[in-house]
């Protein structure tokens, strides 16, 4: 490869990453490595059938099923550490006697003992595509040679440096889209590294940890392209990201069409400014994007299953309208409006599900922060909601003048919220909100970056750093309550 | 420069205050329950109001558990009577989730016998919950309006434990090293380690934002 050619790849520019950039990535993979040494085994949504999945793939080489049962490893150390009794029931906490521990121990060890090879059976987790728990596999090869519960650490600290990587790259985004004010940089990416449901997820094994670090990046080119031009090598590693979020979770396919927009938009702007070559590179980026969905649909046509797989279960609502459809998926997120069917009378769903939840739900969804908290962290939620509004409002001239990118990220966020409103639909009314935890909507956590880094600069030009340093110790101290909050639930 | 710092270090005192604080109250211990068993007696899809005879309320209950399973917990209005005599209440709103309610109520300075206990669960349109608890046949199972449920309703009572939290650091230390994901005590080292790491790091870069 030549000199020039180097200097054009996507990468070099994380050569040029500041050091403060790095300083933000320690400390979120700091506070995932935290949780994940408090938070018991198995109480994250899903851990389970996450390690089981990676188990089987590392062991056998194959993919899991959703049927069946956990590998006998596996059962029996879910069995000791008694996962059902304590999971969403906070009344209960883990083992505490020595005697619970031996028992545990010695079953560790048969674990390790057992001929078995894999597990076939990785529930919810069989209809994810395999690159997470791919990579997944490279620790829990190499700690082969001891217990499972080790092996599960291990797998938590990969996980733990992605959450690190979405620090980083929130970082480099929040550079691209606000250069004017590099203090602001480090109070947004900051800020980010230290929110405790990046560390509680980047903590566990569960393959959201690697969307919200390829969405990270994937925000990260796009605002790059937006300000700087969109070059062959960039529409290139943009369609790569896509691809890779393709193959990381399923929830991608909602954030996937609002990313591709972007790349057509500033292909046509390349376009206008007399490269001839645009078109070329943006085909060339949607035919690397679009290659892991392509291969899926053809392998599922291919077995005689649905074209699209679990996927195509969303878009199935035999015998509901799709204005009950669109109703309930606008009351999950705002307030109904005149003419909407009820689906969460009593429930102010924008406060107690996506507020609330954010401010503090751990574990199985049953570790909560008493309830006058949740009141409390409305008066600070406010205070940045306002110095944003005001920050928006003094750059109003320039927000316009980069209406297109909004609107790009606009339509990655409402894709993702659409996805899982469908999803939730699904189950509804069975379950009121399935898919209504915070961690869903995670990805979009670089917006939340940008806004924060956004309401440090609302606080005028004498307040502003100290406005943003206040904001680093309130989530600071945010991170820290919620850590105890999980302690005193499991083990107090 | 000097105004962030005294910023910061205001917001990481008070955080630290705030920390101690906490420390200093007591968690809540489990002073009574009605029964150990947690199965499903019935799956409430509209407002759901029953009642269950013969409890005994301790003294200094703070707080009541039910056993109510639910994704989007309704609001739960609950009475103690005695004698037809409201003896203390409490309520709990909407948004709660997870395998039980904490309802805190009006604490008593002795301990009642022979209390009925009743319970509303506030459903609206679509939104259902499961109430757990011990099968029962007879009189002393739950009754909601003119039918009986199939059991009784687990029900634990609550109150903060006579030690506060700082006391119990070292039991708590020692309880996170078994059957955690790393075994032994020292992975609480690596946590305080970590998370001071994590302090000292912000705290340094919150400081050195530059201009």
């Amino acid at each position: 490869m030549s000199r020039s050619s180097k200097k054009r790849l996507p990468l070099a520019p994380l050569r040029g990453v500041p050091a403060v950039a790095w300083l933000c990535a320690l400390v979120a993979c700091m506070n995932a490595v935290s949780w994940s040494l408090i938070t018991p085994p198995f109480q994250v949504p899903d851990e389970p059938e996450h390690v089981a999945y990676v188990k089987q793939l590392a062991e056998t080489g194959h993919l899991p099923s959703q049927f069946g049962s956990f590998s006998f490893e596996e059962a029996i150390v879910m069995e000791d550490v008694h996962l059902q009794t304590i999971a969403e029931q906070p009344q209960n906490q883990t083992i505490s006697t020595p005697t619970q521990e031996h028992k545990l121990q010695r079953d560790l060890a048969r674990g390790l003992r057992s001929p078995e090879k894999g597990s076939e059976y990785a529930g919810v987790a069989a209809s994810e595509p395999p690159l997470y728990y791919a990579l997944q596999s490279i620790p829990y090869t190499l700690g082969s040679g001891v217990t499972l519960l080790d092996r599960i650490e291990l797998m938590r600290l990969l996980s733990a440096i992605m959450g690190g990587l979405t620090a980083l790259f929130t970082f480099m985004f929040i550079r691209e889209t606000l250069p004017g004010a590099a203090w602001a940089w480090t109070v947004g990416a900051l800020c980010i590294a230290l929110v405790p449901l990046l560390g509680f997820m980047s903590g566990a094994v569960n393959p959201d940890a690697m969307l919200y670090a390829v969405t990270a990046a994937l925000f990260y080119c796009l605002a790059h392209a937006f300000r700087r031009g969109l070059t062959p090598a960039w529409a290139l590693a943009t369609g790569i990201l896509i691809a890779v979020g393709f193959l990381t979770k399923l929830s991608f396919l909602g954030i996937a069409p609002g990313a591709l927009v972007g790349l057509a938009v500033l292909s046509v702007r390349v376009r206008r400014s007399g490269g001839r070559s645009a078109y070329r590179s943006l085909a060339a980026a949607f035919a690397i994007a679009l290659s892991p969905p392509i291969a899926y649909v053809i392998a599922h046509t291919a077995s005689g299953a649905p074209a699209l797989g679990i996927a195509s279960k969303g878009l199935d609502h035999t015998g509901n309208s799709l204005w009950s459809q669109i109703s309930y998926i606008w009351q999950l997120y705002l307030p109904r409006l005149p003419g909407m069917p009820a689906d969460f009378a009593g429930v102010f769903t924008t406060r107690q599900i996506w507020f609330d939840w954010y401010v503090g739900l751990y574990g199985w969804l049953d570790t909560t922060f008493p309830g006058w908290v949740y009141d409390l962290a409305l008066v600070p939620a406010g205070v940045i909601a306002v110095l944003c509004l005001r920050a928006v409002i003094a750059r109003r001239g320039a927000l316009r003048a980069r209406g297109a990118e909004l609107l790009v990220y606009g339509v990655m966020c409402v894709g993702l919220l659409v996805l899982i409103g469908m999803d939730s639909y699904r189950t509804f009314p069975r379950l009121d909100a399935e898919y209504g935890e915070v961690r869903y909507v995670l990805p979009m956590i670089p917006l939340l970056g940008a806004a924060l880094a956004l309401a440090a600069r609302g606080a005028g030009r004498r307040w502003s750093h100290a406005v943003g340093a206040v904001m680093i110790a309130l989530f600071l101290a945010h991170d820290v309550f919620s850590q105890l909050q999980v302690v005193a639930r499991f083990y107090g | 420069m000097r105004r962030m710092g005294i910023s910061l270090g205001l917001a990481l005192a008070l955080t630290v205050a705030a920390a101690c604080v906490t420390l200093a109250k007591s968690p809540v211990e489990v002073i009574a329950a009605n029964t150990s068993e947690q199965q499903r007696l019935e799956l409430a899809r509209h407002p759901l109001d029953a009642c269950q005879s013969n409890e005994v309320l301790p003294a200094d209950t703070h707080a009541v558990r039910l056993q109510i399973l639910a994704l989007l917990g309704p609001k739960v209005s609950l009475l103690a009577l005695q004698s037809g005599r409201v003896i203390t209440s409490g309520q709990r709103s909407s948004g709660w989730t997870g395998g039980a309610v904490t309802v805190p109520v009006k604490p008593l300075s002795s301990t009642r016998s022979g209390v009925e206990l009743c319970f509303a669960l506030q459903l609206n349109g679509d939104e259902s919950a499961s109430v757990m608890g011990e099968p029962w046949q007879g009189s002393e199972a739950a009754i909601a309006g003119e039918s009986s449920l199939p059991g009784r309703v687990r029900v634990e009572y609550l109150r903060p434990a006579r030690s506060s939290w700082w006391s119990l650091v070292p039991a708590v230390a020692r309880h996170m090293g078994l059957g955690n994901i790393v075994d032994g005590t020292w992975s609480v080292f690596a946590v305080v380690g970590l998370m001071a790491s994590v302090v000292c790091l912000s705290s340094y870069m919150a400081l050195r934002l530059p201009r």
